[in-house]
């Protein structure tokens, strides 16, 4: 069965760096990565914020935030279709990103680019993204407030509703 | 909801298992610090 995002191993691991660099970019600019639910949330492909050249979105909420490093490593990286939202790229929030995308149930599973939607069922109220572990443990670049994005482990809160993959 | 299949048990991700990248010198937020998420922009519009 073809990967998600249809990319073979190679390619996988080249756009997990690419969406974790993405994600990472936010920590280093936190004080410009404003939070908003409003429509200037997707500042950040909209306007084609291409971390690889040092951009980022200066608004976002936490799904846009999300979706934008993914669309880094898959559609910048290899032109990969919006297989986060399935919305061409330019619109979504965790209800859409628990419609696509295939779910890890095992933690020991998750990786790089994974992204943990939390909640107590669909639609999910909150998504972060995976980067990477620290002893062991999933850690995520969480972009849920103005004060955001945080770098924080996988259960900071919680209330995980599920890991879902995407790459 | 269409019917879930699942990561654990696609062979095709099981060779994506020695990709585990270790963050070292980050420093993690402590969860107490963390304020309260505002949640999501709900519609799929938007």
């Amino acid at each position: 069965m073809p990967a998600v995002s249809g990319l073979d191993r190679e390619q996988r691991a080249e756009a997990r760096k690419a969406v974790v660099s993405a994600a990472l970019s936010g920590l280093d600019n936190i004080s410009e990565v404003h939070y908003t639910q409003d429509s200037s949330r997707w500042d950040g492909i909209s306007n084609n914020r291409v971390a690889a050249r040092g951009k980022f979105p200066h608004h976002s909420d936490c799904s846009s935030y999300a979706t934008w490093c993914l669309w880094n490593g898959l559609k910048l990286g290899f032109e990969v279709g919006d297989v986060v939202n399935g919305l061409d790229w330019t619109a979504g929030y965790t209800g859409t990103m628990l419609r696509n995308g295939k779910q890890v149930r095992r933690v020991e599973r998750v990786r790089q680019g994974d992204c943990v939607i939390y909640g107590s069922a669909w639609p999910g109220t909150h998504v972060a993204i995976v980067v990477g572990r620290q002893d062991g443990v999933p850690m995520v670049v969480s972009h849920g407030s103005e004060q955001g994005p945080f770098f924080v482990r996988y259960d900071y809160r919680p209330d995980v509703l599920e890991f879902r993959r995407y790459i | 909801m269409p019917e879930e299949d699942y990561v654990d048990d696609d062979p095709e991700y099981e060779e994506d298992d020695d990709d585990n990248s270790v963050l070292v010198g980050l420093a993690a937020a402590d969860p107490r610090s963390v304020p309260p998420d505002e949640g999501d922009a709900g519609t799929e519009g938007n």
